[in-house]
């Protein structure tokens, strides 16, 4: 028998879904800023008109919802789909206001775009688009790439206690630190060190290179945030290419791969347990999987005649490759390359790339390469079973931090998860042949938007059907949180209708 | 005080030199692979 929720519940949901609008609404005033203090009337009145009504839309919405209860699991998981829902719908709204999408569901696109840490983008005319409205589509991938709920654990909820559902149901089934809120603080510290650091590096390259001071800074900031957060919006249309500067390239690789680094990771090197690198299962599949791949891909490109010297097949191939691997969607070739110039080898090792992902607990979309590494793990210790006397007893374990022994259990929720993303981008890849497109071109794209990566080949225009922006949206939204927060909305909303 | 501090900031220096030499070893391994694909090596 399925439950129907009661209302208590529903005060639950809505209040803390408000203050995530609210907190929306209060983010709205940093672009605000920069258009007042840049002189972007436009976009400022935009800004305005956004914050307001996300502001009160919250504010009414604690109200009505007012309630002392804690959230439990259940109403976490709820919790954080919907609120990544709301944040596209409320953050969409300075973007349709700046008439730079062709319409709400394209702004809804990318607000979810840059929310989800994608990086497909329908805008028209970007490089015209106003500072403040690009520091908007950056900050979305900032604040995503963090977590929106990391956003609100740290600045909206009172205690620890409420914030671990939340934290868990927006796919970050590991902790750094025993208390919620504590890791959501470390979080937020590596990321504005990184920030920094590659803000820094990126601006004063981009200056040196002939770019203005305000425009390099400006710059720099974004092109750091979205590597960072393996996003991948970029201020001009050009994309990277805009630049065609080495060094450039060679920071945002670095910070791609910084930013795909489990936060567990980055915390056990920061607490000087540096051989952890070596030893992680995580590193060391993660170390492999990049190698081997850039190996097909660039075999693929060689073969092909497509970019023969070393220094193209870096800068083109191996670009390519870090950022597909990386979730991040950053290109430093035109997406109708992928069409013209790449062959099916190429393709296919971007597109492996794509749909692996990175580090688990990172601001990586994909499976993640954790998961890769355990079910490898899994089938080498199977073959070796096979080899070894009946009665011998055989204990599997991987390093991942701690030793940890590989069980049922885990194996279990692992292939489910892979299952589920495999199933995912077979999805998107329908619905791009039922509506006309190669299977090739589909099945690129459409793995690119549910693993939150960003790297098109010319499908993602403003031009292409409402149901396929919708498909990737669903993607997007999907991929980013796992699955088990959509079940638990999609549960909730059945058993508002059909519940007794 | 003052030097516990200090230890933590120099932990976290060496943590982040870490991770950078990292991601240069990623990509001077990544070089190779180009070279070696490329046949800069005939």
């Amino acid at each position: 028998m399925i439950l129907r929720p009661q209302l208590q519940d529903i005060k639950i949901i809505g209040q803390y879904s408000g203050r995530v609008i609210l907190g929306l609404g209060l983010l709205m005033l940093i672009p605000l800023l920069v258009a007042v203090c840049l002189g972007e009337h436009a976009a400022a009145l935009d800004f305005v008109i956004a914050a307001s009504f996300c502001l009160s839309a919250g504010y009414v919405l604690i109200l009505i919802c007012f309630t002392h209860k804690e959230p439990t699991w259940k109403h976490g998981m709820v919790i954080v789909s919907l609120s990544w829902l709301l944040a596209m719908f409320f953050g969409a709204v300075p973007l349709y206001l700046s008439r730079h999408w062709g319409g709400y569901l394209d702004a809804c696109f990318d607000a979810m775009s840059g929310f989800a840490t994608t990086g497909l983008t329908l805008v028209q005319d970007l490089d015209h688009l106003s500072f403040a409205h690009n520091m908007w589509r950056h900050l979305t991938m900032y604040i995503g790439g963090q977590g929106i709920m990391i956003v609100a654990i740290t600045f909206l909820v009172r205690g620890a206690g409420s914030a671990l559902p939340v934290y868990v149901g927006e796919a970050r089934d590991e902790k750094v630190l025993p208390n919620v809120v504590q890791t959501a603080r470390f979080i937020w510290l590596v990321s504005l060190v990184y920030l920094l650091v590659g803000t820094l590096a990126l601006s004063v390259t981009a200056f040196s290179s002939g770019v203005p001071a305000v425009k390099s800074f400006f710059h720099g900031l974004w092109v750091a945030m979205a590597a960072w957060d393996t996003g991948g919006f970029a201020p001009q249309s050009q994309n990277i290419l805009y630049y065609h500067n080495f060094t450039f390239e060679l920071i945002t690789i670095s910070l791609m791969l910084l930013g795909s680094l489990n936060f567990r990771l980055h915390y056990a090197l920061w607490a000087g347990k540096r051989k952890e690198i070596f030893r992680n299962i995580e590193t060391v599949s993660f170390f492999i999987s990049i190698m081997l791949l850039f190996g097909l891909t660039a075999f693929g490109l060689a073969s092909a005649g497509s970019y023969p010297g070393v220094s193209s097949l870096f800068r083109k191939g191996f670009y390519q490759v870090i950022s597909a691997h990386t979730g991040t969607g950053y290109m430093t070739i035109h997406p109708l390359q992928f069409v013209g110039e790449w062959r099916a080898l190429s393709l296919m090792g971007v597109i492996l790339c794509m749909a692996m992902g990175a580090g688990a607990c990172s601001t990586a979309g994909g499976i993640k390469i954790l998961r890769i590494g355990v079910i490898f793990r899994a089938l080498l210790e199977d073959i070796k079973r096979t080899m070894l006397p009946r009665s011998a007893v055989v204990m599997d374990k991987i390093h991942h931090i701690k030793d940890i022994v590989l069980g049922e259990k885990l194996l279990r929720q692992v292939a489910l998860i892979t299952l589920a993303y495999i199933f995912l981008y077979l999805l998107g890849t329908l619905a791009g042949i039922a509506l006309g497109y190669p299977l090739k071109l589909a099945l690129f794209e459409s793995v690119s938007a549910g693993a939150n990566v960003g790297l098109s080949c010319g499908i993602t225009r403003p031009s292409m059907p409402a149901a396929l922006k919708i498909t990737y949206i669903f993607q997007m939204w999907a991929g980013r949180l796992e699955f088990v927060s959509v079940f638990a909305l999609l549960g909730t909303i059945i058993a508002l209708v059909r519940g007794k | 005080m003052i030097g516990k501090n200090f230890v933590k900031i120099w932990l976290v220096f060496l943590g982040i030199s870490t991770e950078i030499m990292m991601t240069v070893f990623i990509m001077l391994c990544a070089l190779g692979i180009s070279w070696l694909i490329s046949g800069g090596w005939r």
